[in-house]
């Protein structure tokens, strides 16, 4: 029976490449001094499948090449050859010809068959060399991390639990809050909380002294059933508790092998496991995931996008309805719109993956990085597992690395240089993410000789970016390294140093709708903080009324909004209104000028002045009508059918289907000292 | 006959059938506009509507009324009148909006113009097609695909594409400006 | 749950008004039934297509908005990110 194998390409190549990749952290974790026998498993596991799969399919050149990696692999493996820097280096150069080949042979063009046969070559000097050891490689769980290695991401058995939380009224009276319930659950593990709020009543028939509240936990740490319980334990007889236990959490992306050392493993350390069955499956996925294509989820978002706008039409629709069944079509409204928002919150979750698929390739580009640069760097990574949106996950990679090189390249000393400055030889570059409210929060820091105020004034002076008798705040310095074109290194390594870099890497966050901040100590080190939304396609914002347009300032731009009396605003010549806010002076951009549209007032006393910001803590006074709802909107392109309209960011879709623009504040705050400045 | 109801329209569309397209006629929507009728390529458009109220689109011409939310996109309302330089109407109850999709250079966009009223689907052998002369048409010439005469009407053709595309109905990309000197706190 | 019943009274007060400013940078201290009272007031401004603004910080509040889930009701209790840095700008 001849089977046509081309159908199954596609899935080997997938999977070969998740292996490679799964191959590199393994490698990248292994410590030539104690190497760990089930990361040395695990890469042997990884060349055996790729071996068997690409001859199946007739990857000769493939095949050929993995056989003789999987032979030196299965002489560390038994431990008669030792793991050194050299070896690692090698299967290290193994596994970029190998993705090299994989991507020729996927591309149907030719393999570069000198590389290939040149670094076949040294594997197989390397075989014929191999010395007796006397011990083999120590089993168990690794021995600590080492250089320009993440830390081992094993951890104790977690496990997820479903608690629901319902009150009776009378909880209050009896003593208990729930406050101090919750805030003993949040010490046992990692709780999400979500408050229902269905049974509060309208504020007027509201009796302050009973609960109305629910509440919908999440609680992830190793934690008992018993544990749980117990929290709940004076509340007993006053409340509905349901405590239910989930299935153990997903693991990262599958991947063909597990590369985490599992704590309980019972194989044996000597022998490692059989390699699984051959192509075209490279191992068994996780149980219990499956790969889905992009569009489709994209396509599933936008159909649920669509859902809730909806669902927000049909409610205020209801809201204006009278007669029979009125309430009853309204309770339905309400459930309606409870589900929507389990729903959208459901889908993006399916979005969202954990930053270390980004966070991953990191290890080998600071291993590379720190050798060719002379440089003793260490690599640290923590909340690898923070998920965020795949859009932003997707644009966040690239302002990542350039903030890595920059650390790397002029932040960490060399060695001698360290060590006269009193500090280890060894740098240290710390990356963390964690979500932060609504957002999410990336760090990268560096203990290196941090920013040199010095220089960057006078490069800046050099440029005429600044005058020669200026005096800057140190704020205004770090400003500086922002500006387009700006770079201190003398002579442009090839990897930073163009200075093209941190002007395009702020406007890449700020046009993902996020924030970054620098902060550096001199001798001491940089820190750089990047802070985005969770997703992309869904805004907070302020609704604000001009006229019978109705306008959206995203929350993360507003400061505060006040009622102003037009004796405390002044006019400054050349620069219009100001007024006076916290101690410094702003100015007031009437948004129905800069729109150009018919307003229900112009007097400053009748209308509100919104104080809004943008880069660099710039500020000004947005004066409009009246301030509105605030609300999370779906962002819609109009740039799709139209353009790009200065000011504007896009548009959405209101619940009585008409259309707001959602106002771009940094972009204002720009062209308004361009303006000013002509 | 005047179709301003998108059923009727529809169902017009069905009754012709795909034998017709093997003789090379294209079939056209006319509408009118002041004293002259027009014609579109019927399989650029998307759909018929009335009209209604519009969001402002700030720094736009004159002639680019606003947008619309058309079945979840934003599009862009443009009032041919006033692209065609005549003088302006009010927009009463059966003043009608006909999306039309347009090619551009960054592909396919929406569109929606505002026009008097709608008239037949009609059936157009190129061959009957003349060339506009350079006068005595309020258009600019170069939106103007041809004339063609129906049932002793002149309707002139237009191409859709460049009638959208040209001379600033499309604002230009965003192009990249240079930040500012940081200013004095 | 002390002083409840006057913090509602107090809120009813400020259910019409136009714009409503809650300045909590004196807040120590505050339960359930306060943050309870709170979740409710702002969802009623809102059905009103009214928001609530808040002036100030009270860690008290943040992070019992925060156990209890009710952070997003509230609106932004809590300022972006940084922003208490940047007060004064001061470096």
């Amino acid at each position: 029976m001849t089977v046509d194998l081309t159908q199954f390409h596609g899935a080997f190549f997938e999977e070969s490449f998740e292996a490679i990749d799964s191959m590199e952290a393994a490698l990248l974790k292994l410590d030539a001094g104690a190497p760990d026998q089930e990361l040395i498993n695990t890469i042997f596991r990884v060349a055996h499948s790729i071996k068997g799969g690409s001859a199946t399919f007739g990857f000769g050149e493939i095949a050929s090449f993995t056989h003789s990696l999987e032979t030196l692999l299965d002489e560390l493996r038994s431990g008669s050859m030792q793991v050194t820097l050299a070896t690692s280096d090698l299967l290290l150069k193994s596994v970029d010809v190998m993705r090299a080949m994989l991507r020729c042979v996927q591309a149907q063009q030719p393999i570069d068959a000198q590389r290939v046969s040149d670094l076949q070559f040294d594997l197989e000097l390397m075989i014929a060399r191999k010395t007796a050891v006397a011990a083999a490689a120590s089993p168990g769980a690794a021995a600590g991390a080492s250089r320009a290695q993440a830390p081992a991401t094993a951890e104790p058995r977690a496990s997820r639990w479903r608690i629901a939380f319902r009150p009776y009224p009378q909880l209050f009276a009896r003593g208990i809050d729930p406050l101090r319930m919750l805030r003993e659950l949040s010490a046992l593990g990692a709780l999400q909380v979500r408050a229902e709020l269905a049974d509060v009543p309208r504020f007027a028939d509201l009796d302050p002294r009973s609960c109305y509240l629910g509440w919908s936990l999440e609680l992830n740490g190793s934690v008992t059933h018993g544990d749980i319980a117990q929290v709940f334990e004076w509340a007993e007889g006053d409340c509905a508790l349901q405590i239910e236990l989930l299935d153990t959490p997903m693991q990262e992306p599958p991947v063909a092998v597990a590369t985490q050392p599992v704590a309980s493993s019972a194989e044996p350390a000597a022998a490692g496991a059989k390699p699984t069955a051959d192509a075209p499956q490279l191992g068994a996925h996780d149980s219990g995931s499956i790969r889905v294509n992009v569009e489709k989820i994209d396509e599933l978002m936008n159909t649920v996008g669509e859902l809730v706008i909806t669902q927000s039409m049909l409610s205020q629709l209801g809201a204006s309805i009278d007669g029979p069944g009125a309430a009853k079509l309204r309770a339905g409204l309400a459930q309606l719109e409870r589900n929507m928002r389990e729903l959208q919150e459901s889908v993006m979750r399916v979005r969202m993956l954990p930053i270390n698929v980004v966070f991953s390739r990191f290890p080998r580009m600071v291993r590379d990085l720190a050798q060719r640069l002379g440089k003793q760097i260490e690599l640290r990574l923590t909340g690898e597992q923070t998920e965020l949106d795949k859009t932003v996950l997707e644009k966040i990679g690239d302002p990542l690395v350039h903030l890595l090189r920059n650390s790397i390249d002029h932040g960490i000393e060399l060695p001698d240089a360290r060590l006269a400055a009193g500090k280890s030889p060894t740098g240290v570059v710390h990356m963390d993410a964690c979500h932060r409210g609504g957002n999410i929060a990336v760090e990268v820091r560096d203990d290196g000789g941090g920013l040199n105020r010095d220089r960057i004034l006078a490069k800046a002076r050099e440029r005429g970016l600044v005058g020669p008798h200026d005096v800057l705040t140190d704020e205004q310095i770090y400003e500086l390294v922002f500006m387009p074109g700006f770079s201190t290194a003398d002579q442009p390594t090839d990897v930073s140093g163009r200075g093209v870099g941190m002007d395009v890497v702020r406007r890449n966050v700020m046009e993902l709708g996020g924030q970054i901040e620098l902060r550096s100590e001199p001798g001491k080190g940089s820190k750089c903080v990047i802070t985005l939304p969770l997703t992309l396609a869904i805004v907070e914002g302020q609704s604000v009324a001009v006229g019978t347009e109705t306008y959206i300032i995203p929350l993360i731009s507003m400061v505060e909004s006040m009622q102003l009396r037009s004796t405390s605003v002044s006019r400054v010549a050349g620069r219009g209104e100001v007024f006076l806010f916290r101690g410094y002076y702003l100015p007031i951009v009437r948004l129905h000028e800069l729109f150009g549209v018919q307003p229900r007032t112009r007097d400053l006393d009748e209308g509100l002045v919104v104080v809004a910001e943008g880069e660099s803590h710039q500020r000004i006074g947005l004066f409009v009508d009246d301030l509105l709802s605030q609300q999370q909107v779906v962002i819609k392109s109009l740039e799709a059918n139209y353009g790009y309209v200065e000011g504007v960011s896009g548009a959405t879709i209101l619940g009585d289907g008409s259309v707001a623009l959602i106002l771009d504040i940094p972009e204002i705050i720009r062209a308004l000292s361009v303006r000013a400045a002509a | 006959m005047t179709f301003t109801d998108e059923e009727t329209l529809l169902a017009a569309n069905a009754s012709l059938d795909d034998s017709k397209a093997d003789r090379g006629s294209r079939q056209i929507l006319t509408f009118v506009l002041g004293a002259e009728t027009y014609g579109l390529d019927i399989l650029r458009v998307q759909e018929i509507r009335g009209w209604s109220t519009v969001t402002k689109l700030p720094y736009a011409p004159a002639h680019v009324l606003g947008v619309l939310n058309l079945r979840g996109s934003i599009v862009p309302i443009v009032d041919l009148r006033m692209r065609f330089g005549l003088e302006r109407a009010e927009y009463t109850a059966i003043t009608v909006i006909i999306v039309v999709s347009v090619d551009s250079a960054a592909g396919r966009r929406e569109f929606g113009i505002v026009v008097d009223g709608v008239s037949d689907v009609v059936d157009v052998n190129p061959a009957e097609v003349k060339a506009a002369p350079d006068f005595g048409v309020r258009v600019a010439t170069d939106c103007i695909r041809g004339l063609v005469s129906v049932a002793q009407r002149m309707v002139v053709l237009l191409d859709i594409d460049r009638l959208i595309g040209i001379d600033g109905s499309e604002p230009p990309a965003r192009s990249a400006q240079a930040s500012p000197a940081p200013a004095a706190a | 749950m002390t002083g409840v019943d006057a913090l509602q009274a107090q809120l009813a007060h400020l259910l019409g008004r136009r714009l409503v400013t809650l300045d909590v940078s004196r807040l120590k201290r505050i339960d359930t039934a306060g943050m309870q009272l709170l979740a409710a007031f702002v969802r009623e401004r809102a059905m009103h297509d009214r928001s609530v603004q808040w002036r100030g910080e009270s860690a008290a509040l943040s992070m019992a908005a925060q156990l209890l889930g009710l952070s997003a009701v509230l609106g932004s209790s809590k300022q972006p990110p940084g922003a208490a840095a940047r007060d004064g700008h001061t470096p």
